[in-house]
């Protein structure tokens, strides 16, 4: 051990860290928390899992739907350009090509009889 | 704003004894060259000359569904192209976290497009029935709907404020004459973009086809009541021309009662003169009525 007068810097002072002493043995004790603590982290990783999955059917779902949801616009669109450009007038006495089809929301059709 | 839209159509489809006689194909004929060649038409005539049952033939013949509108004194522009319709209001309570309580509320004006709208955006059949019967300003929207092909929609909507009129809309008016009560005049303006289609009644054989198949009853005695009624129009002496429901109306009596259509038949002279005496003069004038009457007499024993 140097004197005190001959330390230069701290790492010359001797500590318990410095030269890696336990303050207790090393337990046998010890593995058997290990074996607790591991179990806890495999549940919960399991638990983990288990949430991924659902998310990813989650994901996928969705994923399905908005690719019927662009087809759909996708299709709309392509009607309503063709809509805006109508190449020929309707004849007197003939339904036009989407005749009965204004759209496809949801109406409700009334009969009305003359 | 939320936006919704009216959204009952109607689908005219002719009765079993609906009746086309070669005067009812022609004006159909016409009406649809009309429309083919892109113009709104309008049929004109008294009551009882079959404006609104031709209005809802041609669109049964065009084939697109139809929406309905009834003019009425107490119209106005939100009655034909929409308007603002209640709230709707959102309230979201998040207590995901149970220490952590978040609230958002929101509240939105509701916007319902009207039939005018709802028709001009999807290309439907529009028929405006009676259409005198609203006042003129009301009707000041089909104006550029008509003309320009656009459709001015107010600035609280959602959306451009104009609607581009769809290629496939149609509009059909009907009216009665300016001089009858109940009507406003329309302005010169709308009357001049729409072809207007003036109707003086049917010829003898639509009326006796018509009055036949909406009653059941015979040829020859059908035949006789039409003759009587023609009779009493041209009389000169009603207030009201009796009109081809005065037809049916006697007819269809006749036939649910068994009688005949002679002047013997004292059931017969009895309807006559309930249906049509009525019919023919103004409530009230008594002295008319009995005129009426009178001269009803009168040609039953010539014409039954």
């Amino acid at each position: 051990m140097i004197g005190a007068s001959r330390v230069k810097t701290l790492g010359d002072i001797r500590t318990a860290l410095g030269i890696r002493l336990r303050s207790k043995p090393a337990q046998q004790e010890d593995s058997y928390r290990d074996v607790y603590l591991l179990g806890i982290e495999k549940l919960r990783m399991r638990g983990e899992m288990r949430r991924l999955e659902r998310q990813r059917g989650r994901v996928e779902k969705r994923l399905a739907e908005i690719r019927s949801k662009l087809e759909r616009l996708a299709q709309m669109a392509q009607e309503d350009a063709e809509h805006e450009a109508p190449s020929h007038p309707t004849p007197p006495g003939k339904p036009s090509a989407d005749a009965g089809q204004p759209d496809r929301r949801p109406w409700k059709r009334m009969p009305i009889q003359y | 704003m939320m936006v919704e839209e009216a959204t009952t159509l109607l689908e005219p489809h002719p009765l079993p004894n609906f009746v086309e006689t070669p005067f009812v194909a022609s004006i159909v004929e016409r009406a649809l060259t009309y429309v083919a060649a892109g113009f709104p038409i309008h049929f004109r005539g008294a009551s009882g000359t079959g404006k609104t049952t031709l209005a809802l033939h041609v669109a049964n013949r065009l084939g697109r569904p139809v929406v309905l509108i009834h003019g009425d004194e107490e119209f106005t522009t939100s009655d034909l192209v929409g308007g603002e319709h209640g709230y709707r209001t959102r309230k979201v309570i998040d207590n995901f976290i149970h220490s952590v309580l978040k609230t958002e509320e929101d509240m939105s004006r509701r916007w319902v497009d009207n039939r005018l709208t709802v028709a001009c955006k999807y290309g439907l059949t529009l028929i405006y029935d009676e259409f005198t019967r609203s006042r003129p300003e009301a009707n000041n929207a089909l104006l550029a709907v008509l003309q320009e092909r656009v459709l001015d929609l107010p600035a609280d909507r959602d959306g451009e404020g104009y609607l581009s009129v769809h290629p496939n809309f149609v509009a059909i008016f009907t009216s009665n004459p300016e001089e009858y009560a109940g009507v406003f005049r329309s302005q010169d303006a709308l009357r001049d973009r729409m072809v207007t289609l003036d109707l003086d009644g049917f010829d003898n054989e639509t009326e006796i086809a018509i009055t036949q198949a909406k009653s059941g009853l015979g040829r020859r005695e059908t035949e006789r009541i039409v003759r009587l009624v023609q009779a009493l129009r041209e009389s000169e002496t009603c207030d009201f021309p009796p009109t081809i429901r005065g037809c049916i109306m006697v007819a269809r009596t006749l036939k649910a009662l068994n009688g005949a259509a002679s002047s013997q038949d004292g059931l017969f002279r009895q309807i006559c003169l309930d249906v049509l005496g009525s019919e023919a003069a103004r409530v009230g004038s008594r002295a008319q009525v009995s005129r009426v009457r009178e001269k009803l007499c009168h040609l039953l024993e010539h014409y039954s």
